[in-house]
């Protein structure tokens, strides 16, 4: 069923952030809930309304750069590699996602969960991580230059050489902050 | 304020669940910015509750607030009291 569905790009497309799980035509959602739909590469998905609801979902290379994402729910999900440049990911939830080497540059991520992601390579230049939740994230040879991390939650968030880091060594390390040797990114 | 257009329009069913005094009280919460800014209201339902956010912004001020629970007022209480918290610590600064 889900096969059929027409498909076409997330970007520049504006969510309707008010949504009901169980209220709506779930026919207007192209992937709801459904892990085993890829999206890697040549497929891209929009959607019309609500915000999008791609738990453990494969999006992995998917463009879903300048949309609105507010309160979107991609935990579990696997995003390597995929765009989210420029998107509004207030409040989004990403724990445990997949997000090796994903551009999330400019990105705002306020109030984001990202407990214990995987950003190994991931691009998080310019990004606004506010209050976001980043506990146990992987963030080694992440780029977060010129990011805001102001009030973010980094107890146990991995970094190392290779991690551009906003803020200096030794204030990561006092905000709990844990310095690894790196490993490769593609392992 | 953008107030109806962040509760949106295509859920009927929402708009009769809010009650006089949760409308109320969020457009309590947005108006409870500084004059010159813009605020903006999420909301979402799922199996497990509500989750929101009010966004508060400005020149000078910056505000992001949010909230997870069983039901829409428990998630306004939390918005007041993190909005109210954060708008406090802004005075402060503000003025110190």
């Amino acid at each position: 069923m889900l096969q059929d569905k027409r498909v076409s790009t997330f970007r520049h497309e504006e969510f309707d952030p008010v949504l009901f799980a169980t209220e709506v035509d779930e026919s207007e959602w192209i992937f709801p809930h459904a892990p085993e739909i890829s999206l890697s590469n040549t497929e891209t998905l929009t959607s019309t309304r609500g915000a999008p609801r791609l738990s453990g979902a494969d999006i992995q290379g998917a463009d879903l750069s300048d949309s609105q994402l507010v309160l979107g729910d991609f935990a579990e999900a696997h995003a390597r590699g995929a765009r989210f440049t420029g998107s509004d990911l207030t409040f989004a939830d990403f724990h445990q996602a997949d997000l090796r080497e994903a551009d999330l540059s400019h990105a705002c991520l306020c109030l984001a969960d990202l407990r214990d992601c995987d950003l190994r390579g991931a691009d998080l230049t310019g990004a606004d991580l506010m209050r976001a939740e980043l506990l146990g994230s992987d963030l080694r040879g992440a780029r977060l230059a010129g990011a805001c991390l102001h009030n973010a939650e980094l107890v146990g968030a991995k970094f190392d050489e290779k991690t551009e880091l906003p803020i200096p060594y030794e204030q990561a390390l006092a905000e709990g902050m844990v310095f690894e040797t790196s490993l490769e990114v593609h392992q | 304020m953008s107030f109806n257009q962040t509760l949106g329009t295509t859920s009927h069913d929402f708009i009769h669940e809010l009650s006089h005094e949760d409308r109320s009280r969020i457009r309590w919460l947005m108006e409870a910015a500084p004059s010159d800014a813009s605020a903006e209201f999420f909301v979402k339902k799922s199996e497990t509750g509500f989750k929101a956010i009010l966004k508060i912004q400005s020149r000078e001020l910056r505000i992001v607030a949010g909230g997870t629970a069983p039901t829409l007022e428990q998630v306004i209480d939390q918005i007041d009291h993190d909005t109210t918290q954060q708008l406090s610590q802004w005075r402060k600064s503000r003025f110190s």
